[in-house]
């Protein structure tokens, strides 16, 4: 059956369009998606070309900043108010690609892909989505693990992180840039030597980008010693499937989980708090 | 990064005085290069060009139940399906066209499926997405068998049958033998004088030659009953022949058009695209497009075959090779294409470029349910050199030497005789350690520094070759061999056949899993009796299907 | 389902139809005849089908035709005339290409990188062509040439 096609800037219809029909899909860069077309997926019949000045904004909010949808890595790039996330942003893809690929596609890439979401994870960010007319917060992390209710992402907000710093890397068997054999983003705050928070997450790992509770529980409390940093390695396996591809198997991606965390964590030791 | 161009070696073999070796030239393509227009076959412009997709295997060994097709045929855009019972003669080898094994490869696969990704059923449509929505829509129905994806579990007793046509899981070499051999002197004797053995085994998955440009072809109906074929083939008149075998037409009804290749790698030797891009033309009357995705390129294209090798090397004290052993398993994955002359080229190769008095080999070409492997660059080579490197370096550690010493010791020079019984001559792998050890800054003792490839052979005859009855392929003949040369009209007035060697007919369509010309399994022979020979074949009275390619010039 | 687009290409103002779903790279080729982006792999991997939008650089064959409705798309094409770009020239004295299939890609990610950056250092010249593969060069030769470009466009 011919693809179908709707343009529309109300958000409340394209919420609606993707609620209700399954073969509905938000277009963001289209990076994503078109692939799936190109090969002949037929999950894909109905794409919603949705648009509007807040999509495609950056910018300072209330205690923290807003991205929407529709940004670009390359206009997260540009945007000094989302510097925290400038590092995963270059992550991704390569400069074309950077040019086209979404924040809310992001969030909905299949994997080992979501760099820029791992990012998010760990600095706690919420999805702002579609409801009725208006909108809705809630937690990153609750959205990524619904997967049964599809909801228009309109942007993320982004808390100002207080004293936590984001500490982030990304392992890839091509360079400078390739496909993700594990992402690690971690935000940690720490006072008198003690770590006081942890947010650890991991994408390119599992299915999808996650925080690892494990890992954060262990990290939390104590000093950031090697000792501590080897036990909360490993936690970063309890309760997920680590995935398999052509690029990497899973028990790999888990060992190399292991060691970018630890040289992550390492660096942090050192760096100030 | 500089060259280093070392003139100071054999500068008496060489001539620096010409007009474009060793000076820089521009390449004469160019300036399409850069402005993008020089002309790929994809790149040629048609109207009411239409677009063939195919539907594929979702699994690596299975029976096809029922291909049902109804509600594709039915769709919007959908010009013409095609099946395998529209390909004229749809059972092919690609090296038939030399004589070399037996059609085992459907263009498009009837009653079973032996590898992910085989195609079965193609869809031409006005659109490139209209194909691949009605490819969706075919609905077949399989029986999963057993599937077997290790050269060694293929080869064990009651291993699946991968391949009608070899049921042994093996190729059948010169329709003789299950193995190709080398044999060179005496290796049991050396072995036994030897001071050190080391073994090695050794393995390589395969690889995809990835070009940018994926294969694909375009046939456009031309006047005259004829058909052109825009092409990337890397070997264009192999290709001619194929699909004239297959689509059961003369040669000079094809006009193929190539030359401009988006990097091919040995990967773009199959044709694959082309019978069915042609097929298409022929029976639409309209150009038809068949263009491999990435996703196709990388899983159903060719790739270098998978490589199992296991290395024996016997070495003297003084760190000299006596005798090395080879046992290589090549992967063809479901169909021989070109894995059985991957075996014959690298037999060739052996022992590598050093001088050994002693050597033996073993290599078989095995059936997998994996994707059929080919072509690619070093073909049927860079495996055993990879597995001979690394068994240098272990030899090297035994005989308490560095890994250049070893290898200058044990290069061969000019002069020496090699275990293909040539001589070699214009060799240069001494100086090449030298210079490599010397950028590496890797200290030579002045005797290494001193030798040369130039003199200094140290096996300058054949040595007495100890034979072995060799091993028939267990209990296998060739059946049903017939003689073709006769009736061929025409092709009586051109060049007569030196010899017409025996070929096999191809009677009765190629349809029916058991008409087709087969290595049957027999019982095995009592152990000491070498089997007997096939029985001379009948003159074959009816004309066959086609005729072979060397006198295909034909009435129809 | 067919939509109108009206776009410029290569600075002319061109008005097609597109099919739902189609790419950009598909109207290019097969529409407009424009055959200089290359399809490679429909997923954006290799970036043959490179191409500026707005002049920024975009990838042809993840771009949903209908969606460059107003904008300015650049192929190969464009730099090609009436001269040459010294980037083409630099590339026929470096070797810079063997198969020719990723060529154009190659040039256009190429200029783009000198339009914002005249001075790359290598390392801004490999992240530039990062999304551009070559597997016959080993992208050494293609590094020098764009080198060669950005060291003789600023001393001039
Ligand atoms: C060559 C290549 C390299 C890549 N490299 C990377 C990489 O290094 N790191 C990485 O993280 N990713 C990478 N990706 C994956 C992908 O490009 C990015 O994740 C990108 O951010 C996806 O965004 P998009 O806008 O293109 O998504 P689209 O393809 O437009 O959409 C993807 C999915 O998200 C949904 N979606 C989009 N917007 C919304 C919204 N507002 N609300 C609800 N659902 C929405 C779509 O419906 C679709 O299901 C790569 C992709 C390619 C092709």
């Amino acid at each position: 059956m011919p693809i179908e096609i709707t343009r529309t800037d109300d958000p409340g219809l394209a919420a609606r369009l993707i609620a209700n029909d399954r073969g509905a899909y938000v277009m963001g860069g289209g990076t994503g998606l078109m692939r799936r077309i190109h090969e002949g997926d037929q999950a894909v019949r109905h794409l919603i070309l949705l648009s509007g000045p807040r999509l495609r904004q950056i910018a300072p909010e209330r205690g923290g900043f807003f991205i929407g949808a529709q940004a670009s890595m390359a206009d997260v790039l540009a945007a000094p108010e989302a510097r925290a996330l400038h590092q995963p942003a270059a992550s991704v893809g390569a400069p074309a690609l950077r040019n086209m690929a979404t924040v809310g596609g992001n969030l909905f890439a299949r994997p080992p892909y979501g760099d820029l979401t791992t990012a998010l994870l760990a600095l706690d960010a919420e999805a702002v989505t579609a409801s009725g007319s208006g909108e809705d917060r809630r937690p990153l992390a609750l959205l990524l693990e619904d997967r049964t209710t599809r909801r228009l992402v309109l942007g993320v907000f982004v808390p100002d992180q207080g004293g936590a710093r984001l500490h982030y890397t990304k392992m890839t068997r091509s360079h400078p840039r390739g496909a993700s054999i594990v992402t690690v983003a971690a935000s940690l705050a720490r006072s008198g030597g003690r770590v006081t928070m942890a947010r650890v997450a991991f994408g390119g790992l599992a299915g999808a980008p996650f925080r690892a509770s494990g890992v954060e529980r262990a990290l939390t409390g104590g000093p950031l010693g090697s000792e501590t940093i080897a036990t909360a390695a490993e936690r970063i396996g309890d309760g997920i499937t680590p995935m398999s591809d052509a690029l990497a198997s899973g028990w790999y991606r888990l060992e190399m989980a292991k060691i970018h965390l630890r040289r992550l964590l390492g660096t942090a030791q050192g760096s100030p708090s | 990064m500089s060259l280093d161009f070392r003139k100071d070696l054999f500068a008496d073999e060489r001539d620096d005085n010409l007009n474009v070796v060793g000076k820089p030239i521009r390449r004469q393509d160019i300036l399409g290069h850069v402005t993008g227009t020089s002309p790929f076959f994809d790149d040629n412009k048609f109207d009411n060009l239409l677009h063939l997709k195919c539907v594929r295997s979702p699994h690596h060994h299975a029976r096809i139940v029922s291909i049902d097709t109804a509600k594709a045929e039915a769709m919007p855009g959908v010009v013409r399906l095609l099946r395998g019972r529209d390909v004229p003669v749809n059972l092919n080898t690609l090296l038939s066209l030399l004589d070399f094994g037996l059609d085992d490869e459907p263009v498009l696969a009837e009653t079973k499926v032996s590898y992910w990704g085989e195609p079965i059923v193609a869809v031409i449509a006005t659109s490139e997405q209209a194909a691949l929505d009605a490819v969706a829509a075919v609905e077949v129905r399989y029986e999963e068998l057993p599937a077997v994806f290790d050269v060694e579990e293929a080869l064990k007793p009651g291993a699946p049958t991968v391949n009608e046509t070899y049921p042994g899981n093996h190729f059948v070499f010169y329709e003789n033998t299950d193995h190709q051999r080398l044999r060179f002197g005496d290796t049991e004797a050396r072995f036994a004088r030897a001071a050190h053995i080391v073994e090695g085994r050794y393995q390589l998955t395969p690889i995809e030659q990835a070009p940018m440009e994926p294969n694909g072809a375009i046939a456009a109906p031309e006047t005259n009953d004829r058909f052109a074929c825009y092409t990337p083939t890397q070997g264009l008149f192999f290709s001619v022949g194929t699909c004239a075998k297959v689509l059961d037409v003369d040669l000079n009804r094809l006009h193929f058009i190539g030359g401009t290749v988006g990097g091919g790698f040995g990967g773009k030797v199959d044709s694959v695209c082309e019978p069915l891009a042609i097929l298409g033309a022929m029976l639409t009357r309209q150009p038809v497009r068949y263009v491999l995705n990435r996703a196709e390129e990388m899983q159903v294209s060719a790739p270098r075959s998978a490589e199992l090798w296991e290395i024996k090397d016997g070495i003297a004290e003084d760190g000299r090779i006596l005798a090395r052993e080879f046992k290589g398993w090549f992967d063809a994955g479901a169909y021989t294409r070109l894995t059985s002359y991957g075996v014959v080229k690298c037999t060739g190769h052996l022992p590598g470029p050093y001088t050994i008095p002693a050597v033996k080999s073993d290599i078989w070409c095995v059936f997998t349910n994996r994707t059929p492997a080919t072509a690619m660059r070093g073909f049927g080579v860079l495996g055993v050199d990879f597995a001979i490197e690394r068994q240098m370096d272990k030899g090297a550690r035994a005989a308490g030497l560095g890994p250049m010493e070893y290898r200058l010791i044990n290069a061969y020079r000019d002069g020496d005789m090699k275990a293909t019984r040539r001589v070699a001559s214009n060799t240069a792998l001494v100086e090449c350690i030298q210079v490599a050890a010397e950028k590496a800054g890797y200290p030579l003792a002045p005797e290494y520094k001193a030798m040369t490839s130039m003199t200094g052979a140290s096996l300058t005859q054949i040595p007495e070759t100890v034979t072995d009855s060799g091993r028939r392929p267990a209990g296998y003949t060739a059946i049903e061999k017939t003689e073709v040369s006769p009736g061929l009209g025409e092709a009586a007035q051109v060049q007569p056949t030196p010899a017409a060697p025996v070929a096999r007919a191809r009677t009765g369509g190629a349809s029916s899993l058991p008409e087709r010309p087969s290595y049957a399994p027999q019982p095995a022979p009592p152990q000491a009796a070498p089997p007997p020979a096939p029985e001379p074949p009948e003159p074959a009275p009816a004309k066959p299907r086609y005729s072979r390619y060397s006198s295909s010039i034909r009435r129809r | 389902m067919t939509t109108p687009v009206h776009f410029t290409h290569n600075g002319r103002p061109v008005s097609l139809f597109t099919e739902a779903g189609e790419s950009l790279l598909s109207l290019l080729r097969l529409k407009l005849g424009d055959q200089t982006p290359k399809y490679g792999c429909g997923q954006g991997g290799c970036g043959a089908c490179s191409v500026r939008i707005d002049g920024q650089l975009r990838l042809a064959c993840l771009t949903l035709a209908e969606t460059v409705d107003g904008a300015e798309v650049e192929t190969v094409a464009a730099l090609s005339a009436p001269n040459l770009d010294p980037l083409q020239e630099a590339f026929m004295d470096h070797f810079a290409a063997q198969c020719g299939y990723c060529t154009p890609g190659m040039i256009v990610a190429a200029r783009t990188l000198l339009d914002t950056n005249p001075r790359p250092s290598r390392d801004e010249v490999i992240e530039a062509i990062s999304g551009n593969l070559c597997r016959c060069t080993g992208y050494e030769p293609i590094i020098d040439a764009i080198l060669a470009v950005a060291a003789q466009e600023v001393s001039a």
